[in-house]
């Protein structure tokens, strides 16, 4: 196909069309610092607090210190090219990423550019990064849930959508996979899931962005990635742009999750540049606004009032602690900011309980309203009972002699313990988690031994995806447990045909 | 420490009031002008007078024709006690500070012409005339400078705020319009 000159000359006048001739205006200085991200000018009298500034050689930088002499400046990108004495532009604009439907199933970084190699991301709008959350007046409570598929959550620490639920716990906890598992869950739930990771191997993003196409949940999900070998102010901004793309989501009334994975290190690289811009170390040498610094990020996930649509942006910040030290100062920070948060104990982990949540420590303020009622009525004494079996349990290590009732309560508490456990990428939608916690709290699974209750699992359930899925159909739809006893003696006929395994056999003999 | 700017700032802030108390502000900053012009051509002088290694008799015998020169009371005194402070590397730094202030009170605007052709007198007062308007100043100095890379049109630098009309520029903005 061959363009002639006149279309040529065509699209360059329409394309110049936007070109005016004026005297360009530029307010500068003088770079006199540059250096670990950081770089410090003269003049910019006029720079206000945040506003994007652009170096010589095109990158750009935010201003962030400004004092009587110079400005602080943290650098949005390569710094090594940046001389002293080299000039330094004020753009009159502030940091802005941009945001559509078009950067679903997209891996971008803090800017906005993707870094997956699949070619440019051609948006229509863009939005500020650092926004005011919504005000009181723009949100309602929570009341939807949402569903992370993992039964011990959704059982004990109900989310809703538009709360924000923290994760935490030592390294290799598990932390990353309860967020990746309730991704996955979200599969033809209407919503846009956000993963922003911050400070993590590329290596490991790399696989997480693998497992979310394997399972077929890139379709619905952005990954924005900001490694480790970036620059410190990427890291930092990270968050606030995952959630800038979120709001724009959420403002068309769409339903959002965005996992900030994680927040530790989002407040290292603040600390960093804190202390390079020669700000007052506070506790842990953290600067003084670092609670200020989570605390608005988290306050934009809300759930939007009718009025502005009704969107909802969730969020599931990640904090690292090290040594299961929930007193230091970040994780204090966050949980006291959050609506909740699930603890994942590392010793539970080891021992083979996961995800090893742990049920005493982990709460949901908000989440009990978002439960569905079914959930609701056969999970209602869970933490109850876990919390009694584990106290039993001490007891019960010193002597033999146990009277009945104790007995049973430990043999339910053994169950329950490993009814919650789940194996790695394996979300259970949430009629099946009512079912099986169902055959849990009404005493089906006492006469099971527990090696057994596995594989009494994946046969109740296909039983009843075969012979009963009306009953499953009810607690979908109506939300509640079926009338009457139909689901009892469902469970009860199945329990009766259920084989207990040969070995179990032997051992009772 | 304080810093060199802020440093230089408060002398040069103090200088300035009490000469200006003494009605001896302009003799005061030409006398510290041409002695910035002794410092800017012997570079390695103001190196010389903070080098602790270097006898402090000698250096006073160095300052002494420049304190003798002044004819201004304030100035010998500054040059002493920045002597004897061992901060004479700061002088230079205070003599701008101190012109900054002198400017900034009387609206003198100092201002960079650069042009590909050396402006004619005609010129150049037209666009001082423009200028002074613009900025709202009294008096604007204009320094005409040659630079050929622009191609064409003049670009004003004064402190903080370029004025860009060159051809160089607009060409740049075409082609950035075109490749969007």
């Amino acid at each position: 196909m061959s363009i002639n000159a006149e279309e040529i000359s065509a699209l360059i006048k329409q394309q110049l069309s936007g070109y005016k001739d004026d005297l360009a205006v530029e307010e500068t200085g003088v770079v006199t610092y540059v250096g670990d991200g950081v770089a410090r000018a003269h003049g910019l009298d006029n720079a206000l607090s945040g506003e994007l500034l652009e170096f010589e050689n095109g990158i750009y930088g935010m201003a962030q210190n400004l004092e009587s002499n110079d400005v602080g400046i943290v650098v949005l990108g390569d710094c090594t090219h940046i001389r002293e004495g080299a000039t330094i532009k004020r753009t009159g604009k502030i940091m802005e990423v941009p945001v559509g439907e078009e950067m679903v199933g997209r891996t971008i970084n803090s800017l906005g550019q993707p870094i997956d190699g699949k070619g440019d991301i051609k948006t229509e709008s863009s939005r500020p990064i650092e926004k005011k959350a919504p005000g009181i007046m723009d949100r309602q409570s929570v009341s939807e849930p949402l569903q992370t598929g993992i039964k011990s959550i959704d059982a004990l620490v109900p989310i809703g959508r538009g709360q924000r639920e923290l994760i935490i716990g030592d390294r290799k906890t598990g932390k990353t996979s309860i967020a990746v598992d309730t991704i996955l869950n979200q599969k033809d739930q209407d919503m846009i899931c956000i993963y922003v990771a911050i400070g993590q191997k590329d290596s490991t993003v790399r696989s997480q962005v693998a497992t979310l196409e394997k399972f077929g949940a890139m379709d619905y999900t952005i990954v924005l990635s900001a490694g480790p070998s970036e620059p410190a102010p990427l890291l930092y901004i990270a968050p606030y742009a995952g959630a800038a793309i979120g709001e724009y989501f959420m403002n068309q009334g769409k339903h959002v999750l965005i996992v900030y994975d994680d927040l530790t290190k989002q407040a290292n690289a603040y600390r960093e540049l804190s202390l390079i811009l020669r700000r007052p170390p506070g506790r842990e040498a953290y600067p003084g606004d670092i609670f200020y610094t989570h605390s608005r990020l988290l306050e934009r996930a809300a759930k939007l009032s009718d009025k502005l649509g009704g969107g909802s942006m969730t969020a599931l910040p990640i904090v690292e602690t090290q040594a299961g030290d929930v007193s230091a100062y970040i994780p204090t920070n966050v949980i006291s900011i959050t609506d909740g948060q699930i603890f994942l104990n590392s010793d539970m982990f080891y021992s083979g309980t996961r995800p090893a949540i742990d049920a005493g420590t982990s709460v949901s303020r908000v989440g009990g309203d978002a439960q569905i009622k079914a959930m609701k009525q056969v999970a209602g004494t869970l933490r109850l009972d876990l919390a009694s079996y584990h106290e039993l349990q001490a007891f019960a290590q010193f002597g033999s002699d146990l009277d009945d009732a104790t007995q049973a309560k430990l043999n339910r508490g053994a169950r329950t313990e490993e009814v919650l456990k789940q194996p790695l990428h394996a979300p259970l939608p949430v009629e099946k988690q009512v079912l099986i916690l169902f055959s849990l709290t009404h005493g089906y699974l006492d006469s099971i031994a527990v090696d057994d209750i596995h594989r009494y699992q994946t046969e109740l359930f296909n039983f009843f995806d075969a012979s009963h899925r009306d009953l499953l159909d009810t607690i979908v739809n109506t939300g509640k447990l079926p009338e009457g006893d139909a689901l009892a003696n469902a469970v009860d006929e199945f329990t009766k045909s259920f084989t207990p395994s040969k070995q179990e056999e032997t051992q009772n003999n | 420490m304080l810093d060199k700017i802020t440093f230089a700032k408060r002398y040069s802030k103090a200088l300035y009031e009490v000469l200006e108390e003494q009605n001896q502000v302009e003799s005061g900053l030409s006398e510290l002008l041409s002695i910035k012009q002794v410092f800017d051509d012997n570079s390695s002088l103001s190196r010389v007078l903070t080098d602790v290694s270097f006898p402090e008799d000698k250096k006073e015998s160095l300052i002494k024709p420049l304190i003798d020169n002044s004819d201004v009371e304030y100035v010998k005194n500054l040059l002493k006690v920045l002597l004897g402070s061992n901060k004479m590397d700061e002088f230079t730094l205070i003599v701008e500070e101190f012109e900054h202030s002198y400017n900034e009170k009387h609206k003198i605007v100092h201002a960079d012409a650069l042009s590909v052709v050396p402006l004619s007198d005609e010129q150049k007062q037209k666009l001082t005339d423009v200028f002074k308007a613009r900025v709202g100043a009294n008096e604007v100095i204009l320094n005409n400078k040659v630079d050929q890379s622009l191609i064409g049109g003049v670009i004003l630098k004064s402190s903080n705020v370029i004025f860009d009309g060159s051809v160089k520029t607009k060409i740049n903005n075409i082609k950035k319009l075109l490749l969007s």
